[in-house]
């Protein structure tokens, strides 16, 4: 299975291709232009890697939730790779993305808290059992509501970790510093959900025929009305 | 010669084919106005959210209707700027991604640029020509000497003449968006009812104001509407005072071109066009003004049909056209130009240069 999978979610950039279990070509950038950076860093994975964009089964790419910029150079990428390439594109959360890159070493059979640094002092958080499995849906909340997600013991991970340890009771939840994606494991957890629907086709096609919508969980600030008083 | 263009840079999401024998083989453009009318305006992260959820939709439906693959194009050609940046980065990271798969020439266009060459869609008009460029955003004259040769005459000092429009629809509650329903009301009105001024009546240079004109109307409107409680009176005052106000823009618009004519004049004598774009280049009123305008000073108006007068993706593949000719083309690490000027003078901005840029 071949997947080209993107991320731009949270500031940093990244593409990787996915091929047969393994990342065989990558690039990354600290880069707060994604919209100058994405697409040509995708475009020499694919040449260092030397396959064609239609050889690929599929497009991965996090739809957030992250930076509004972010998720729209992001997003907008694999829906125009997956529309020229005729390739089925798959949005994985910024979530997952983040829970699945964690070392199981961390885990230790406790659940998953994600947050995401959401501005205004909230977080976007969302749960997961110690096998990644969903404790719930996400939501945007303040950080002490945020402590409330998941089931006993738990570690905490993202880049809204320092909002939660501040409102956090001592000793209850074990934090991590992690807050970084990368597209491989973006990548990976795609090739997963095609590997676990393809014995279904009903269920392969329903994923596949909608394509990935940037996750905001915030409603449009209507902060400017142009050309309006 | 086919080109793909794509339109993201405000509330419209377009997309188009077009070849270099002015075939317009799909020509889609899906507005936001529904997303937008309870604000009255443009939301721009509602224009953001819009834009992406619809664009690629969009693009495919225009190749289908076009009955071409991407390998068939030889360019992409993108609103690169000027505009909201949510939008054009939408449009512009789809274009780059396209290009890329289809390993085609990607063409940024300055939105203005679209609007400035969209009347060579339509018909055969040599260069150069004198261009009024009327719209929701922008309200400039210049000349146009070739494809990324434009010359500023003037511009607004404070409002775009379509952001006026907007804004005295809202203010008299007659409807969204206001151009249309100011053209509307204003053809049942009395426009000699009210006095309104003319701004830059008279002044030398070509530049346009519209803020004073749009204060002096809310202050008439105030004034009257005590006397309208009935509702014939108010109606009767909705009308008139957008018939007086449409009167002034026609005024202003008309002066100000006079003032651009006489300098184009002196610096192409043999040109022949007077060209007017945008959207509120389908004001009817303006038009009818502007032509009698043009024909006493031995041109032509020349203006593209409605449909490409409003915002729409195939001028942006026209665009792309005229530059793919030229050998313009551009990288995939380009970024969007929220600002961006068409007199290339006026490119890094400032007073000075924009001051400069008009004694020229």
């Amino acid at each position: 299975m071949r997947i080209l999978a993107v991320d731009s979610a949270l500031g940093p950039c990244s593409a990787a291709l996915w091929q047969d279990g393994r990342v065989v070509a990558e690039a990354a950038a600290e880069s707060a232009e994604p919209d100058a950076v994405l697409v040509p860093m995708v475009a020499a994975v694919m040449a260092q890697a030397n396959i064609a964009y239609a050889a690929l089964d599929a497009i991965a790419v996090t739809i957030g939730p992250g930076s509004f910029t972010g998720l729209r150079v992001g997003v907008a990428a694999a829906r125009g790779l997956s529309l020229a390439a005729g390739v089925p594109a798959i949005g994985i959360t910024t979530f997952e993305a983040l829970a699945a890159a964690l070392d199981p070493a961390d885990i230790r059979g406790r659940d998953i808290l994600i947050a995401i640094a959401a501005g205004r002092g909230d977080v976007y958080a969302q749960a997961f059992g110690p096998d990644l499995g969903l404790r719930g849906g996400p939501a945007c909340l303040a950080p002490a509501d945020a402590l409330a997600l998941g089931r006993g013991q738990r570690v905490v991970a993202g880049n809204g970790v320092e909002l939660l340890r501040a409102a956090a009771p001592a000793g209850q939840v074990a934090f991590l510093a992690s807050g970084a994606i990368a597209a491989g494991t973006v990548a990976a957890r795609a090739a997963l959900r095609l590997e676990s629907a393809a014995s279904d086709r009903v269920v392969l096609a329903a994923a596949l025929a909608s394509p990935p919508e940037p996750l905001y969980l915030r409603r449009p600030a209507i902060r400017h009305v142009a050309g309006g008083p | 010669m086919i080109v793909l263009g794509i339109e993201t840079s405000c509330d419209e999401t377009a997309a188009a084919v077009v070849s270099d024998d002015r075939g317009i083989h799909a020509n889609l453009v899906l507005s936001q106005i529904e997303e937008h009318r309870p604000y009255l305006g443009v939301v721009p992260e509602i224009a953001a959210r819009a834009h992406i959820a619809h664009l690629d939709g969009l693009i495919k439906d225009a190749m289908a209707a076009a009955a071409i693959g991407f390998d068939a194009l030889d360019g992409i050609a993108v609103t690169s700027g000027p505009g909201l940046v949510g939008g054009l980065i939408v449009g512009l990271t789809t274009a780059k991604a396209i290009a890329a798969v289809a390993a085609k020439p990607l063409i940024a266009i300055n939105h203005l640029e679209g609007h400035a060459l969209s009347v060579r869609l339509s018909r055969e008009i040599a260069f150069p020509y004198l261009l009024l460029l009327v719209s929701g955003g922008h309200c400039q004259l210049l000349a146009v000497e070739g494809v990324g040769r434009y010359r500023l005459y003037g511009t607004t000092i404070d409002d775009a003449v379509g952001e006026a429009f907007d804004k005295v629809a809202k203010l008299l509650d007659i409807g969204y968006p206001g151009g249309p329903a100011v053209e509307r009301a204003a053809r049942a009105g009395d426009a000699a009812r009210f006095a309104l001024p003319r701004p830059m009546l008279g002044r030398p240079g070509a530049d346009f104001s519209f803020s004073g004109l749009k204060t002096a109307v809310r202050h008439a409107y105030l004034n009257a509407l005590p006397d309208a409680a009935e509702e014939d009176d108010r109606a009767a005052l909705q009308d008139d005072l957008a018939a007086s106000f449409q009167a002034a823009v026609v005024d202003a618009l008309a002066d100000r071109t006079q003032h651009a004519i006489r300098r184009f004049r002196d610096q192409h004598p043999a040109a022949r066009h007077l060209v007017i774009a945008g959207g509120v280049a389908a004001n009817q009123a303006i038009r009818t003004r502007l032509a009698a305008l043009a024909e006493t000073a031995g041109l032509e108006l020349a203006a593209p049909p409605p449909a490409f007068c409003t915002d729409n993706g195939a001028m942006i593949a026209w665009a792309g056209i005229e530059r793919l000719r030229n050998g313009l083309t551009d990288t995939l690490e380009i970024k969007p130009r929220p600002r961006w000027p068409l007199d290339p003078a006026l490119a890094p901005g400032g007073k000075a240069r924009l001051a400069r840029a008009r004694a020229r």
